[in-house]
């Protein structure tokens, strides 16, 4: 395991500013894909009108 | 002995599963009652008859796993029981599948334990309320351990585990079935070997198989159900991508939004990716023996989930299901998936393994990125998962009027059968929580009970195998309610009064027991009770077959305890 910080700046190829913001943009990318899939799974409108099909069926073809 | 930090990684490894499974079950947790919705049905006490070990009137599609649910019940409240089951059941797959990698870090291992509890598979079965079948997806990645264990040491310890894991998954046929064949994918090799582990498969089918065949219900099924229940295309591509995302489930009320969206496509591409890319990883850490034995499994899987959607593969399943016994397992294909599912959560893993080293040469930082990225994976994947499932694993609180029927039922002649009206399998209930469910009746009385066991599904109606139900049937949409409950010598009837139909039935004739405002009770007036279904013989060979399981398990288990405590105690190095 490597201690958090110890080799900042050394010998990689990736700037110094970007190591810091590296984890805040992948922590803020995995919560907002998931926040958009949910908010887009709750809002979204069913593909048929669920008034037009038979109630009490064990299931409906996807 | 240990260093504190790979205890400490253990737990975590551990923990991570158990999280994801309490948040997919949380409102099974939060709220009293028990699960009433779609497959999923959880009573308070649920008798020992007939039907538990299979020799019902129907066919013996939840056996053993009524029969084990009966016992379990008999010391335990089933809505407790359920509230222990589901999650403990889905956090077994997250921890069987991370220990199939060892040789991976720890961020690695927690993307296989996260992805085998979070993934489209689960999600979509759970949301069906296929809880049982998921124990057999859950036993798969332990089955694969044990039976190479055995392949490879023959020690009677290694075959215990393998027995005690493949009777989890033999709960139900289908999980029975694919246990075997992660059993025998993972131990097939020197032929004796071999041959103790196939004796082994065989003999835990034997308490589904032995009913189906001595049983009173048709052997075969109704080949109409291979059309209703073939995988099905998600989002805007076919059948294949859906199944290599990990859903493709039949029921379209069960796939979350996202995967009707270009989502699933995205899954799709990237456990192929992952596939392709974790190959070496996989081979490194795995061998390619057993990789290779993995990758086979998952390809027959995929092949038995895919057969009734290509040229020519539905019409073979359909003259199977119509022609051979027990071939009905075939019909909803999708559930063979799990050993993909597996397959995909230790390819992710290695692939987050490969990022993770290669983010090592750039810094702590960067390796806390990526692992923000990978552990989170199932979230990602399926951001719905928790929305899909929840509606399904809400409880119900069930009618106090239940209880009293049953007490007058039960209290009736012995021998005496109930009908539950209108005649319908699936139900929506005014006490419900919105989704239609399997009928409860048929776990709550120490009667046999006879519902429809013919299933809707879209415009198609898939006949049941209960033959005794589908004389009823008939009968009921022939005549007069109490002359066709006579006739088939039915001694109660129970109406659901919330039921849409129910205001249409005819009933004169029958002689009220019971009322309140959500149930009815009739007495048939005249009815005899019908001859058992099911003869001495048919008892004993079924006795027989459940008490070799049984015993098989238990020994099983033994030897596994005794050679993991040997294990334990052997001198380190």
């Amino acid at each position: 395991m490597i201690p958090f910080g110890s080799k900042l700046g050394e010998g990689g190829t990736v700037p110094l500013l970007l190591k810091f913001l590296l984890p805040v943009i992948a922590g803020g990318l995995t919560a907002s894909v998931t926040m958009y899939g949910v908010v887009y799974s709750q809002t979204k409108a069913p593909a048929t009108n669920p008034a037009s099909q038979p109630i009490l069926v064990y299931g409906d073809q996807s | 002995m240990e260093r504190p930090s790979v205890r400490r990684s253990a737990v975590v490894l551990d923990a991570w599963p158990v999280l994801l499974a309490l948040v997919l079950c949380l409102p099974l947790l939060a709220h009293g009652g028990y699960p009433l919705a779609r497959d999923l049905v959880f009573v308070p006490r649920q008798p020992w008859t007939l039907a538990s070990v299979g020799l019902g009137d129907g066919a013996p599609r939840a056996v053993p796993l009524d029969a084990v649910v009966s016992v379990l019940t008999s010391v335990v409240d089933g809505g407790w029981l359920a509230r222990v089951a589901i999650p403990v059941i889905l956090a077994t797959a997250g921890w069987g599948t991370h220990r199939l990698v060892p040789g991976l870090g720890t961020v690695a291992r927690l993307t296989a334990g996260g992805f085998a509890v979070w993934n489209p598979f689960v999600v979509e079965r759970l949301a069906l309320g296929q809880w049982a079948l998921l124990a057999g997806y859950a036993a798969v990645p332990w089955l694969l351990v044990a039976a190479r264990r055995y392949r490879e040491s023959g020690a009677p310890g290694d075959l215990g585990a393998t027995a005690a894991w493949l009777g989890l998954a033999s709960l139900t046929p289908t999980g029975g079935a694919l246990g075997a064949l992660a059993v025998l994918s993972g131990g097939a090799g020197r032929s004796s070997r071999t041959a103790w582990l196939v004796l082994v498969c065989v003999a835990l089918q034997l308490p589904w198989l032995v009913p189906s065949v001595v049983g009173a219900a048709a052997a075969t099924s109704d080949p109409a159900g291979v059309d209703a229940f073939t995988a099905g295309s998600e989002g805007q591509v076919g059948v294949l991508t859906a199944l290599l995302g990990l859903g493709g489930i039949w029921d379209a009320n069960s796939v979350p939004g996202t995967r009707d969206s270009w989502w699933s496509t995205v899954t799709a591409l990237l456990v192929v990716a992952a596939l392709v890319l974790a190959r070496r990883t996989l081979v490194r850490v795995r061998g390619r023996d057993d990789t290779v034995r993995l990758a086979v499994l998952a390809g027959v899987g995929l092949l038995l989930a895919f057969l009734s959607s290509i040229p020519g593969g539905g019409d073979l399943v359909r003259w199977l299901v119509e022609s051979v016994p027990g071939a009905g397992l075939l019909r909803d294909s999708q559930k063979f998936l799990a050993p993909l599912a597996v397959l995909a959560a230790v390819s992710f893993a290695a692939l987050a393994h490969l990022v993770d080293e290669a983010a090592r040469r750039h810094g702590a930082e960067v390796v806390l990125a990526a692992g923000l990225v990978a552990v989170p994976l199932p979230f990602l994947l399926v951001p719905d998962g928790a929305a899909s499932v929840w509606p399904t694993v809400r409880p119900v609180t069930y009618p106090a009027g239940l209880d009293r029927v049953a007490g007058i039922v039960d209290d009736g002649p012995a021998g005496a059968s109930l009908a539950t009206l209108p005649w319908r399998s699936y139900r929506g209930f005014g006490w419900g929580n919105g989704l239609i469910s399997s009928d409860p009746a048929t776990r709550w009385f120490d009667r046999d009970v006879l519902a429809s066991d013919d299933l809707r599904v879209g415009p198609t109606t898939i006949r049941g195998e209960s033959v005794r139900g589908q004389a009823l049937g008939r009968a009921l949409r022939s005549g007069p309610v109490a002359d066709a409950l006579r006739d088939q010598h039915v001694t109660w009837a129970l109406v659901y009064l919330d039921d849409p139909d129910a205001p249409d039935l005819d009933l004169s004739g029958l002689t009220a027991a019971y009322s309140d405002a959500d149930l009815a009770l009739y007495r048939v007036p005249g009815a005899t009770p019908a001859a058992t279904s099911a003869g001495t013989a048919a008892r004993v060979a079924t006795g027989l077959a459940d008490g070799l399981a049984l015993v098989l398990v238990a020994a099983g288990s033994m030897l596994a305890a005794r050679r993991r405590g040997k294990a334990a105690r052997a001198p380190v190095g």
